[in-house]
């Protein structure tokens, strides 16, 4: 997909939704700012899990490789779905996270 | 209150992801990072070309990498700038490169395979064990660009003078965002695979 075209589809599909929101559900919706603070607070919290995973994995891989006769490629860890189940593990401690304040 | 820091640092966190997804995917910064690991070509003759592992594709079909590969050692055969080609890899690689290269016309004696090694060091000595009996000291290594630093010095480290032949251009040729974004994990990747081989001694 051209880049600008995506940005554009983005942006365009991102105030329809602010606008449909605030036709239909008037005063259901709170503050933008504040929840573009919590997804920049999900966002950082599927890093930190994206990181702990891919250490303790390098640490796994390494430690099969020394102590048995089986050999691991550290090359899988850059399987796309441990990005998606990174930010998956992210999302439910954010939201375990707040439903305890 | 821990509940409040640790917002504000995943807070800060999400905005720092975000802004390094940008500059990674908007900017050459990561072809500048992959320079440094990617020595530049010496084509020259040599006693061998050793081509490097890179994985299958499926059960009989080499890998994108290990076809790019193998065609950039052979096309160096074809010129003549070796006497011997060597095929790494596990399985049915290097099994399969050979093929290749027997049906394009390079003589059998003239290609020796490596179908045990599992790792980059592992490669280096065990080709040393085929090449340095044949007195073959100098070679034209081929492997992906981003490799080269770590395979240079790993191989150099096992008795071999070596000339970078890598099979891509890829600090030079990689401009989309989402190539961008490949280029940082593999640059992520590689040089965290060189600080293990220095920590380990191995180069």
């Amino acid at each position: 997909m051209d880049n600008a075209f995506g940005a554009v589809l983005v942006i365009a599909t991102s105030i329809a939704a602010c606008l449909i929101a605030r036709r239909f559900a008037a005063g259901a919706t709170g503050s933008l700012r504040r929840a573009t603070g919590e997804a920049l607070e999900c966002i950082g919290t599927s890093a930190v899990f994206l990181v702990a995973n891919v250490f303790a994995a390098m640490i796994l891989i390494l430690l099969i490789r020394r102590v048995t006769p089986f050999f691991i490629t550290v090359y899988g860890l850059d399987d796309p779905l441990l990005i998606a189940v990174s930010a998956l593990q992210g999302l439910v401690f954010k939201m375990w996270w707040r439903s305890a304040a | 209150m821990a509940q409040m820091s640790w917002n504000r640092f995943t807070r800060i966190l999400g905005i720092g992801v975000i802004a390094v997804f940008a500059g990674s995917a908007f900017t050459p910064v990561w072809n500048l990072a992959a320079r440094r690991l990617s020595p530049a070509a010496e084509i020259a003759s040599a006693d061998a070309i050793v081509v490097l592992a890179a994985g299958m594709g499926g059960e009989s079909t080499l890998g994108e990498e290990s076809l790019r590969r193998t065609f950039e050692g052979m096309r160096l055969y074809q010129r003549g700038l070796a006497p011997l080609i060597v095929f790494s890899g596990s399985g049915a690689e290097a099994e399969v490169r050979a093929r290749l290269a027997r049906d394009i016309g390079i003589p059998a004696n003239a290609i020796l395979l490596e179908r045990n090694a599992n790792t980059t060091r592992e490669e280096s000595t065990r080709i040393a064990g085929l090449l340095h009996p044949r007195r073959a000291i100098h070679i034209l290594l081929v492997t992906e660009s981003l490799h080269m630093l770590r395979a240079k010095r790993v191989f150099e480290g096992a008795g071999f003078q070596v000339s970078p032949a890598p099979s891509d251009r890829y600090p030079a040729e990689v401009f989309t965002p989402e190539d961008r974004i490949w280029l940082m994990t593999r640059v992520l990747q590689e040089s965290a695979a060189l600080i293990y081989y220095r920590l380990s001694g191995y180069i």
